[in-house]
């Protein structure tokens, strides 16, 4: 049996009747420090919880670093005591996704190259440098809690070391137990010292994402991974104290512990970003990005969200590669295109080098690691604004004025009149949404809320002794509008301009009667709005309005900033979210009921894009996607033939070479049969193992409520 | 210029190498038992109507100025013989379930079609496949699609089962790269009990057009009870080598085509016949190997 499949076993064992104690654990260490600055308590409190949980040490395993320790079934951790705890680091408070807390790509390139060792000296380098400044208070402040946080991670691999020693102390297999005694030599070294091998490097990798799992955060990047650690990998191949094939079952082993996620109730998004151009310019795909495809492909779990970056004249088998991994049903790499993506992030400013590094953090958000605060997005419900329109400005569903007065709709004689509008409605909808954003993003005092461990792996932050959130971080924070529906807002559009002001065939006046009746009562009218061009067939009657969509968005949320001078990106993207702001949403003109789901990132309607995926490219490219700086998702689903027969596969990687070269940003592929969905629905217990895609990223199908599945089998199947 | 189009279909990927689009004339000289598109073989628009998709929703028998669609205790029947195919049901209907099969269309809106995948074509090295219904039955159609994609630098393939007189092939050869020529029996009498056809026609056709330096792929269906076993492979296969085509694929047999048939309101003699496996497909492959036959499943 592959050491993969035995530690599988050890993993897949969930712990039992197990209480979260990660609470207890800081409240132990803010008790002794009430009186002190709350940047040192939190400090002590990190202090406290990476130090006293349990350090486990699977028997099978080459990577230490397990979240099991956040669980405990101790009888002394009784639920009067967690309440207490909770008060405790409740009142002190924690950053949260909207005050960029998490989905972040850790700068791990400087600090392997550092170390603790090298981090704690420019810590006391910084303390000197800064001494004589006006805040130094602050500063002083911020830097003693960083140096506290990262002593206590320095403790924290200490005791993993002799927690994986003791446990080969305990074991009689031989191999188990030299694997062992290596984390624990490693975990020694590392404590303090720069990793030199490529064990080593991926070793203090992994320990110090398991600290941000601890710490409680979610969607924690672990970036290019194929690009830092490529030097210790070729290092050691060269020294031949490295094979492909440990260096595979090494990050098989890290891997899957992303899957213990599901101890804590879920799937964690563990964005990992391969393939793509250097810095520089050139050539980034290494064997190490093999290896890294390879190894996601064996773990066969949702977590680790694998994104695979491809531009122009890349090795041909490299996409290849990937479309064999995404046929095996695991729905991932998402395929990611430089050529959209890097000029999409250079209009901002960064560094060409910078953009060029680019990863992803969450599902495709676009992040530059390690120089910018943590990602936070929200959702800008586009199809609304049309209900609006037709309404003045009224919400159907709650009768509340909800937008600004645009006029009795029946009398816009031309669809430019209609456009007006739209346009009114949508603008006041924008500052709406920013108003409720930056509300929430500033709801926090920025020294009471500091994050002196995370901050550590921020490109400046320690240099200028200031937190990753209060100037700190190379670049401002940025926060990403998601701009939600562009097929239901394109589809309804066309209907109106084709329906209503150029065939004629219904005036707006008849057609705001039939939403506002659900159309029950007008099922003609609604088949001849069905039968109106729809986005997705390449079609530019409703393609047009597609494009006026990614542009205009773009538009109105480009005339804004984060509380630090950072730009707002527009997201053609939605997660599931399409279901929940379906429901906001009345009777739209493309058919749609109300309270239906609106259509899904930028995906065409389900079953409305019938000249199959060629149409749907023509349509889809037609936006110009180097304005949507966060991302975009397509959703496709192909029948496993497509991946299995070689001949097929090269169709299906022209079919996205010639997306990605029309100006494609992204393309996320399913490759499961209709059938075999809707077995699952019925038989989940056979479909344990099904994961599947769903905009953006993967997760168990069975997992999925029945909404979202209906959702994923409806999406058209391209054969 | 029009011909009469029973579909085109883009990101076609069983019809030839690459991307393609497939252009599916009608009418058809054969009348092959098996045919999965039998909406195809009429050289007239026909009507299909898909009960399993209608919702009974009365629209079609409210707009039909025929009353040729009634819906009586929720089932809707279908008078085939008062509909004059005006199509107004179909405009009306939400659920799909109608559909005529046949639009006179002109060349310029053929050519919009294939042209809108022209970026696939070429970074697929695909094309387009003029398939049918049988495509020489209007071959002053199809020469003149074949000959504008030419114009474009379209890859061209025409798939034909080749029962027809040899001017038809010249009218298009100097605009093929390939053509898709079907071999549906080993003798005369088969050949014309099963399809209609002249096998001897057949044969001569494709010598013919393998000796004027054409490129010629065999196609071979393999129909359960007449066509699968190894004595009759065999003897194709024989055939085959006499006429200078070495290039071959064998196509199993499938019975997607079901559903046309209630739709067409016409009996499918194979719908309950089970599809030939792979192993079996594996062993009639191995009989045209031995012949020394390039020859390939699918394709």
């Amino acid at each position: 049996m592959k050491n993969l499949d035995l530690l599988k076993e050890e993993i897949n064992i969930k712990p039992q009747n197990a209480k979260f104690i990660g609470n207890v654990l800081m409240y132990s260490g803010y008790t002794g420090h009430y009186d002190d600055p709350v940047p040192i308590a939190r400090a002590y409190a990190i202090e406290a919880l990476f130090t006293s949980y349990i350090k486990h040490i699977y028997a099978n395993d080459l990577v230490a670093g397990s979240i099991r320790g956040k669980l405990s079934d101790d009888p002394n951790i009784t639920d009067a005591l967690i309440n207490r705890a909770n008060q405790v680091v409740e009142s002190y408070g924690r950053n949260s996704f909207h005050t960029n807390a998490d989905h972040y790509a850790p700068d791990y390139e400087t600090f392997l190259s550092d170390g603790i060792e090298g981090t704690l000296k420019k810590i006391r380098l910084s303390l000197e440098e800064h001494k004589n400044d006006i805040d130094f208070y602050k500063k002083k402040t911020f830097l003693e809690a960083a140096k506290i946080s990262m002593n206590a991670f320095s403790k924290m691999i200490e005791q993993y070391g002799m927690a994986a020693a003791q446990k080969a102390a305990e074991i009689e297999v031989k191999t188990q137990q030299s694997n062992l005694l290596k984390i624990s030599e490693i975990c020694n070294k590392i404590k303090f010292k720069k990793p030199d091998t490529f064990h080593e490097a991926l070793q203090l990798v992994w320990l110090v994402h398991t600290s941000f799992l601890y710490e409680g955060r979610y969607a924690m990047a672990l970036g290019r991974l194929d690009q830092y650690l490529y030097p210790f990998y070729q290092g050691d191949i060269q020294k031949g104290t490295l094979t492909r094939a440990l260096a595979l079952e090494l990050i098989e082993c890290t891997l899957y512990k992303i899957g213990e996620a599901v101890y804590l109730g879920g799937d964690d998004v563990v964005n990992i970003a391969i393939g793509g151009v250097k810095p520089d310019g050139s050539e980034g795909v290494n064997e190490l990005s093999y290896v890294i495809l390879e190894a996601v492909k064996n773990c066969n779990i949702p977590g680790p969200n694998l994104s695979a970056r491809i531009h122009e004249g890349m090795p041909e088998e490299f996409l290849d590669e990937c479309l064999k991994v995404i046929g095996t049903g695991l729905g991932y790499p998402a395929l990611m295109n430089d050529e959209i993506n890097i000029p999409a992030l250079h209009r901002h400013g960064y560094t060409i080098e910078d953009c060029r590094n680019y990863c992803m953090v969450g599902c495709i958000e676009n992040f530059i690691p390690g120089k910018q605060p943590p990602w936070s997005d929200g959702r800008y419900n586009v199809p609304k604004y049309i209900e609006l329109v037709l309404n003045n400005g009224r919400c159907i569903q709650t009768g509340v004025q909800m937008g600004p007065d645009t006029g009795d709709a029946s009398l816009f004689e031309t669809m430019e009149d209609f456009l007006e509008a739209l346009k009114k409605q949508m603008t006041f909808g924008a500052a709406e949404y920013m108003m409720f954003f930056r509300n929430e993003n500033d709801r926090y005092n920025k020294v009471a809320y500091t994050q002196p461990y995370l901050s550590c792996y921020c490109r400046c932050c320690i240099e200028r002794g200031l937190d990753i959130n209060d100037g700190g971080s190379y670049y401002p924070s940025v926060h990403g509008a998601g701009c939600m529906g562009i097929a239901t807002f394109a589809d309804s559009l066309s209907a109106v301009e084709d329906i209503v002001y150029n065939k004629k065939l219904i005036s707006l006046q008849t057609l705001k009667e039939a939403l506002l009746a659900n159309y029950e009562g007008y099922a003609e009218i609604r088949t001849t709005l069905l039968n109106a061009p729809k986005y997705g067939n390449n079609n530019n009657l409703a393609d047009k309005y597609a494009v006026w969509f990614v542009s205009y968005t773009n538009e109105l949320f480009s005339k804004y900033r984060t509380r630090d001078g950072g730009t707002i990106y527009t997201t053609i993207a939605s997660n599931t979210q399409n279901i929940s702001a379906g429901v906001e949403v009345d009777a739209t003109p493309d058919g749609r009921f109300s309270r239906e789901p609106l259509s899904d990132a930028a995906s065409p309607m389900h079953g409305l894009d019938k000249n199959g995926p060629t149409a749907v490219v023509g349509s889809v490219t037609k936006p110009d996607y180097t304005l949507v700086s966060c991302g975009t998702v397509l959703n496709q689903k192909y029948s496993p033939s497509m991946f299995t027969d070689p001949l097929k596969r090269a169709k299906l990687l022209a079919l996205i070479k010639t997306y990605f070269k029309k100006g494609g940003q992204e393309i996320q592929i399913n490759a499961v049969s209709g059938d075999v969905l809707f077995d699952a629905m019925e038989n989940p217990d056979n479909y344990k193992d099904l994961v599947v895609r769903v905009s953006g990223f993967s997760a168990h199908y069975i997992c999925l409520d029945k909404a979202v599945q209906l959702d994923i089998l409806e999406r058209t199947e391209h054969e | 210029m029009t011909g009469l189009i029973s579909s085109m279909q883009h990101f076609s990927t069983g019809d030839g190498p690459g991307i393609r689009t497939t252009v599916f004339l009608k009418g058809c000289n054969l009348r092959c038992e098996w045919c999965h598109n039998p909406e195809t073989i009429s050289s007239k628009p026909v009507f299909m109507f898909y009960e399993h998709l209608c919702t009974n929703c009365g629209l079609c028998q409210e707009k039909c100025p025929q009353n040729a669609h009634r819906i009586i205790d929720n089932k809707h029947f279908f008078e085939r013989k008062l509909c004059i195919l005006c199509g107004t049901c179909i405009e009306h209907c939400q659920s799909g379930a109608l559909k005529i099969s046949g639009e006179e269309t002109t060349l310029s809106a053929v050519m919009d079609y294939i042209l809108e995948d022209i970026d696939f074509y070429s970074a697929s090295n695909g094309g387009v496949t003029i398939s049918g219904g049988e495509p020489l039955c209007q071959a002053e159609f199809t020469r003149a699609i074949a000959k504008e994609c030419k114009n474009h630098n379209i890859h061209i393939i025409i798939d034909t089962a080749g029962n027809v007189n040899f001017s038809a092939f010249e009218k298009v050869i100097p605009y093929t790269d390939i053509f898709y020529f079907d071999l549906k029996g080993a003798t005369e009498q088969d050949y014309r009990q099963k399809t209609g056809g002249s096998l001897n026609t057949v044969l001569k056709n494709m010598t013919r057009l393998a000796a004027s330096g054409c490129s010629v792929v065999s196609r071979i269906p393999i129909i359960p009870g007449y066509s699968d076993s190894a004595r009759y492979c065999a003897a194709m296969a024989e055939m085959l080598m006499k006429t200078g085509v070495r290039q071959v694929n064998i196509l199993p047999f499938h019975r997607l085509g079901t559903s046309k048939y209630s739709a067409l309101e016409k009996k499918y003699p194979y719908a309950e016949c089970v599809p030939l496996s792979r192993e079996k497909m594996e062993e009639l492959l191995d009989v045209f190997l031995k012949y020394g036959l390039d020859v390939k499943i699918d394709g």
